[in-house]
C-alpha cells in the first residue's frame, strides 16, 4: 500500500466563504404569502364562528385569539419576506450547498459522493408557479438532507439528473 | 476459514420445533402483561360475581388456545431458504408472503438467547438489512449449530467482503484467529453495577411505581389505593420518615443498578474477529452482536465521574444503518480501563494518524456564558417570584437547581475540545465524567454551519458534521475557524477515495 502524507495548506482550499449563492425563484416569496393568508382566514374563520355560537362572557376570550392570531399572522408574513433573502443555494464542482434562516441561520454542505437518492417534488400551488423542490437525502439522517424550494421544475429535473451523473462517474473512479 | 458448511441451505427448512414454544410464551407473555390488572382483579375477586369473572377466565382460555393453535400452523408454514444470492423467506397460512434479502444488503447477523433458547439450545438469529425500508428479519429459534454455520455462510458470500479484502489485504492474514479482547468477571460487574447512574435508576422506580399506582386505579382497586394514599401523606409529615424514605429508596436504586447490570452483562466477552467485533453477554436472556470495521461510522467512549474514579469506560461503536432502527445499532461494552478503549481504537484506527488527547483546541467561552446567561434569566424570574410569595423552601431549592446547572455547563465548557488529524475527527466533551468520540472523516455525510442570533453577533458558529451513525456538533468557535474546519472535512471527504461504508 503506498502511503501519501503531502501537507496541506489550509488557506488555499477552496472556500465555504467564498461560494457565489444563487437566490431562489422569486414567485416562492408569492407562495409563501398565499399559504400563510389561507392559513389565517381558514383560522380566524372558525374563531368567528366560535365567537358568534360563544356564551356572552366567553366572547372576549375569542377577541383575544384573534388578536394573538393577527399578531402571528404578521410575524409570519415577516419572516416569509425576510427569510427569502436568506434561502440560496449553490453549485460547487464536488458538492451542493443550500443556506436558510434568518435569526437561525444555517448553511449545509452535501459532497455529491455521499448522496443516496434524489427526489423533485411538486405541491398543488408550486404547479400554478410552475415551481418545484429538490431533495437531497444522504445517510447521514433526516436532519442533515437538503431541500431546496422555490426552483423551477425544469432546474430541478436538471440538478437532479447533473448530481446523479456525478454518483455515477464517482462510482467508476 | 473457508469451512465446508454441514447444511445445505438451498433446501426450503423449517425453524427448531422449539419455536412452537417460543411463540406461545411470547403470546402469553403478551396476554399478561397487557391485562394483568384485570386478571389481578380476577383473582381477588374470587367472592363476588363469580359468573361474570368465569366467563372472562374462558374467554381469555379460548383466546390463548386459538393463538397457540395459530402459531403452530404458522410455524409449519414458515420456511427459509438460499437462493443464489438471496435469502428467502416464505410464511403465511391464508395469504402467502415471501421476503427475499439480498446478500448484499445484509449489515449485520446477531443472535439472541431467552432463557427458553438457552434451555434448548437454540438461537434467535436477527438479520439487519441497509436501505430505506429499514427491514429487519429475525428466524425465532435456529438449533445452534445451524444459526452459527448460517451466520457464516451468509457473511462468506456478501459480495462487499470481496471488497474489503482488497483494501487491507494486508490485515487479512493476522486476522483469522479470533482475538479476546476484555471479558467481565464477577468482581468487574459488581463494579460496573456500583458505578452505574444510580439517579437514573432511582428516577427509574418511582416511574414505575406510579405506573402500578395509575394501573390499579384504572381497573378498579382505587378504594384499596386511597386508603394507602392516606397512609403515605402521615407518614410523610415527619422529617424523619422523609430521611428514612429517601434511605430507602437511594439503597433500592443502588441494588436495582446491581442486579439489572448482573443480569444484563454477565459474563460479557468482547472479541476481535474477522475484520470486526463481536460482543455477547446476558446471564438469563444472552445476546451477541457482531459489528464489522467498515460499518462502524464512529467510536465513542465515555464515563461518569464514580466511573472516572475507578478508571472504568464505557465504548460505544455505532453502525451504519437504516434511519428507523438506527438507535439500537450501536455496539456497547461496559466495564473497558483504558487500556481496553486504547486496543479498540487501535483496531479501527491503526493505518490513521489518531493520537488521544493530542493538541486539544478549546470552544468558545461563549460556550459557557450563553446557557448562564438563560439560566441566570429563567432563575431570576423565578426567584423574584418565590420571594414575593415568601415560599423560601422551594426558593432554597430553586437556587441549588441553578448552581448546579451553571456548575454543570461550566464544567462542560471546560472538557470540550477537538482535534483535527489528518484522517480522523476527535471530540472531546464531558460535565463530571468524560464523553468522547472520533471518527474517520471520510465517513462524514454532511455537513452543517449553524449560527445562531447570539452566536451571531458574536462572530461564532456551530458546526454540525453527520456520519451514517449520528450528528456530532462543535459547539461556539470562531466563524472563521468553522468554516476553515469546514473546507478542511470537505476536502477530506472529497478527496477520499474510501468507502465510507
Amino acid at each position: 500500500m503506498s502511503f501519501e502524507n503531502i501537507q496541506i495548506n489550509v488557506d488555499t482550499l477552496p472556500a465555504v466563504e467564498d461560494i457565489a449563492y444563487l437566490p431562489l425563484e422569486k414567485p416562492f416569496r408569492t407562495i409563501g404569502i398565499i399559504q400563510t393568508i389561507g392559513l389565517f382566514l381558514a383560522a380566524s374563520a372558525l374563531i368567528s364562528f366560535f365567537y358568534f355560537n360563544a356564551d356572552k362572557l366567553d366572547k372576549q376570550y375569542f377577541l383575544y385569539a384573534l388578536v394573538g392570531l393577527s399578531i402571528l399572522f404578521v410575524l409570519r408574513i415577516l419572516a416569509v419576506l425576510i427569510g427569502f433573502k436568506y434561502k440560496a443555494f449553490a453549485l460547487r464542482e464536488k458538492d451542493i450547498a443550500y443556506r436558510s434562516g434568518w435569526l437561525f441561520q444555517s448553511n449545509t454542505l452535501v459532497p455529491f459522493k455521499r448522496v443516496q437518492h434524489c427526489e423533485v417534488t411538486q405541491g398543488p400551488l408550486s404547479r400554478i408557479f410552475g415551481l418545484a423542490r429538490l431533495k437531497i437525502f444522504t445517510a447521514g439522517g433526516s436532519q442533515s438532507d437538503i431541500s431546496i424550494p422555490g426552483i423551477t421544475l425544469g432546474k430541478a429535473k436538471q440538478l437532479k439528473s447533473f448530481i446523479l451523473k456525478k454518483l455515477e462517474h464517482g462510482e467508476e473512479e | 476459514m473457508e469451512r465446508k458448511s454441514e447444511f445445505n441451505f438451498t433446501i426450503p427448512r423449517r425453524q427448531s420445533y422449539v419455536a412452537i414454544l417460543i411463540i406461545i410464551i411470547s403470546i402469553f407473555r403478551r396476554i399478561i402483561k397487557q391485562l394483568w390488572p384485570l386478571l389481578l382483579v380476577l383473582l381477588f375477586n374470587t367472592k363476588g360475581s363469580g359468573s361474570t369473572s368465569d366467563r372472562i377466565l374462558l374467554f381469555l382460555a379460548c383466546m390463548g388456545i386459538l393463538s397457540g393453535v395459530l402459531s403452530i400452523i404458522s410455524f409449519f408454514k414458515y420456511y427459509f431458504y438460499v437462493d443464489e444470492d438471496e435469502l428467502i423467506v416464505e410464511r403465511g397460512i391464508l395469504r402467502k408472503s415471501r421476503t427475499s434479502i439480498p446478500f448484499d444488503r445484509i449489515q449485520t447477523i446477531n443472535f439472541e438467547q431467552e432463557l427458553v433458547h438457552r434451555l434448548f439450545n437454540v438461537a434467535k438469529l436477527k438479520i439487519d438489512t441497509a436501505g430505506s425500508s429499514g427491514a429487519e428479519l429475525s428466524l425465532q429459534a435456529l438449533s445452534w449449530p445451524m444459526a452459527n454455520s448460517l451466520k457464516s455462510y451468509l457473511l462468506e458470500r456478501r459480495p462487499h467482503n470481496v471488497l474489503n479484502k482488497q483494501v487491507n489485504a494486508d490485515d487479512i492474514v493476522e486476522e483469522n484467529i479470533d482475538h479476546q479482547i476484555m471479558k467481565v468477571d464477577f468482581p468487574s460487574l459488581i463494579k460496573i453495577g456500583a458505578t452505574e447512574n444510580h439517579i437514573r435508576s432511582g428516577l427509574l422506580i418511582i416511574a414505575f411505581c406510579f405506573w402500578i399506582y395509575d394501573q390499579l386505579e384504572e381497573v378498579g382497586l382505587r378504594s384499596y389505593v386511597n386508603e394507602m394514599n392516606v397512609g403515605w401523606q402521615t407518614i410523610a409529615s415527619s422529617v424523619y420518615t422523609v430521611f428514612v424514605l429517601f434511605l430507602f429508596f437511594a439503597i433500592l436504586a443502588f441494588t436495582y443498578s446491581l442486579i439489572r447490570i448482573t443480569l444484563k452483562y454477565y459474563d460479557l466477552k468482547l472479541v476481535r474477529e474477522k475484520s470486526g467485533f463481536r460482543v455477547s453477554y446476558g446471564l438469563l436472556n444472552r445476546k451477541q452482536t457482531s459489528a464489522q470495521d467498515a460499518k462502524i461510522q464512529t467510536i465513542s467512549w465515555a464515563q461518569n465521574w464514580l466511573q472516572k474514579k475507578v478508571g472504568l469506560f464505557q465504548v460505544f461503536l455505532r453502525q451504519a444503518s437504516s434511519k428507523e432502527v438506527r438507535s439500537g445499532k450501536s455496539i456497547s461494552v461496559p466495564g473497558c480501563d483504558q487500556k481496553n478503549v486504547e486496543e479498540i481504537q487501535q483496531y479501527l484506527l491503526r493505518h490513521t494518524d489518531f493520537i488521544a488527547e493530542a493538541e486539544k483546541t478549546s470552544v468558545d467561552k461563549h460556550f459557557f456564558w450563553y446557557v448562564a446567561r438563560n439560566w441566570t434569566i429563567a432563575h431570576l424570574l423565578v426567584a423574584t417570584f418565590m420571594i414575593y410569595t415568601e415560599s423560601w423552601i422551594q426558593f432554597t431549592l430553586a437556587s441549588l437547581f441553578y448552581l448546579y446547572f451553571i456548575c454543570t455547563s461550566w464544567f462542560k465548557y471546560k472538557k470540550k475540545g477537538y482535534t483535527l488529524f489528518n484522517q480522523v475527527t476527535a471530540i472531546y466533551g464531558g460535565a463530571y465524567g468524560a464523553k468522547h468520540m472520533v471518527f474517520e472523516n471520510h465517513k462524514i455525510q454532511t455537513i452543517q454551519l449553524k449560527q445562531s442570533w447570539y452566536q451571531l453577533r458574536r462572530n461564532l458558529a456551530s458546526l454540525e458534521i453527520s456520519t451514517a451513525g449520528g450528528v456530532v456538533v462543535l459547539p461556539f468557535i470562531k466563524k472563521e475557524t468553522a468554516q476553515k474546519i469546514m473546507d478542511y472535512l470537505l476536502y477530506r471527504v472529497e478527496t477520499s477515495n474510501k468507502a465510507w461504508m
